[in-house]
């Protein structure tokens, strides 16, 4: 599970990828303006880079603007989660092993999500379903 | 640190052919022209949505796409993108094999252009005659572009190209879609999918129309006339980037504004 930890710089938010020869790890100046208020509400993020840096396999220097949802999410107490707390110090509930340990705190998540298409550089057409975020909310 | 690599009126368009830009391993205008569009977000969805109608189909499971389908999203895309963005795309000034690949690519000419059996010229012209949108549009393309051999001018209308690349690109989607007919960036060839093989008597007639496409004046060579007014776009190498060349490029992909008048 995707949780956001505000505190870890996402490596492809700053120019790291300047020393291939792109010219797509370019950092937008939104996006800058955007990580200086790191204790923003979660919101939807977005960096520049090429689609061979998303990680999944695929070698196209086409760039894309990748979107993420990111941000600190209130934390707010229902009586669902004080039940849980007291379950689990009374003992009625066992602590889940460790690696296995659901959240207490709500997650900022994309909500919905958008497919991107790009060329790859042996020119073949790829579709990419559910790439890229379109929209985020704190989820539990 | 700036290579020149476009030149044309008013806004980009193909290269006129033998025209030199710097050979640079890395200046590929049909990325920048992808980059553009992912950019926005309007044209960045609508580009993908042609795409996923056009890609449909695995070929190596013997499943076909929707030419049909295809044609109209294409016609979606290009009607409602502003020529900013489409006509970067088609238009790009390659001077590399893998950028005219690229630009070959983007109409996703597997499902919108080819076909198994290259049909007589005269015959599509008699199917696009059959239909409005097409008839008009190449009648359309016909006003704008078309200038006899031999003749002062290249474009008609007083020159107006950019009247004959919005004709042209009206014509994509259509049933005479046209595209490159390969991969070529110096002496690229545009063809809608025929032949005039197979013309009988009427080769010459036959010939004609496809000089439409093939000995287009306007549409090849346009551009020549109007270097005066050309335009230049940069295109930097990591080693060269500065905090001024990366705001200059940040311009660039924001809009229209972002061409450099030379």
């Amino acid at each position: 599970v995707y949780t956001p930890d505000k505190k870890r710089p996402y490596p492809d938010e700053t120019e790291a990828s300047g020393a291939q020869p792109s010219t797509a790890a370019i950092t937008p100046n939104h996006v800058r303006s955007r990580r200086s208020t790191v204790e923003s509400h979660c919101s939807l993020r977005s960096v520049l880079l090429q689609v061979r840096d998303l990680g999944l396999g695929y070698d196209s220097d086409e760039s894309i603007l990748f979107k993420y949802c990111s941000g600190t999410c209130p934390r707010v107490l229902s009586n669902h989660d004080l039940t849980l707390s007291n379950l689990l110090l009374s003992g009625l509930l066992t602590h889940p092993a460790p690696g296995q340990q659901w959240h207490d705190s709500p997650c900022c998540r994309a909500t919905h999500h958008e497919d991107m298409a790009f060329l790859d550089n042996s020119h073949r057409w790829h579709k990419v379903e559910k790439l890229s975020a379109a929209g985020c909310s704190c989820v539990g | 640190m700036c290579l020149v690599c476009v030149s044309l009126s008013g806004m980009l368009t193909v290269a006129p052919k033998g025209f030199q830009c710097p050979a640079e391993k890395n200046c590929n205008p049909c990325l920048d022209a992808a980059k553009a569009c992912n950019l926005n977000n309007s044209c960045k969805k609508q580009r993908s949505s042609y795409i996923a109608t056009c890609s449909k189909g695995d070929s190596s499971k013997g499943e076909t796409c929707s030419k049909k389908r295809c044609h109209r999203a294409l016609r979606m895309f290009l009607d409602r993108m502003h020529p900013e963005f489409s006509h970067r795309l088609l238009f790009c000034p390659c001077q590399t094999e893998g950028c005219a690949e690229r630009r070959r690519q983007t109409i996703v000419p597997d499902c919108s252009y080819i076909e198994k059996e290259k049909p007589n010229c005269l015959e599509l012209w008699k199917v696009c005659r059959q239909d409005s949108l097409c008839r008009s549009r190449l009648a359309d393309y016909l006003a704008n572009c078309w200038m006899p051999p031999h003749t002062a001018s290249t474009c008609p209308n007083q020159d107006n190209h950019q009247a004959c690349l919005s004709s042209f690109t009206r014509l994509i989607g259509t049933e005479i879609t046209p595209n490159y007919v390969d991969n070529s960036f110096s002496n690229w060839v545009i063809s809608p999918w025929c032949t005039c093989k197979g013309s009988g008597n009427q080769e010459e007639e036959c010939m004609n129309f496809l000089h439409y496409f093939t000995n287009n004046t306007c549409l090849s060579d346009g551009t020549t006339s109007s270097l005066k007014l050309r335009l230049k776009m940069c295109c930097m190498t990591p080693q060269s980037w500065s905090a001024q060349s990366l705001n200059s490029l940040g311009l660039m992909l924001s809009g229209p504004a972002a061409f450099l008048l030379i």
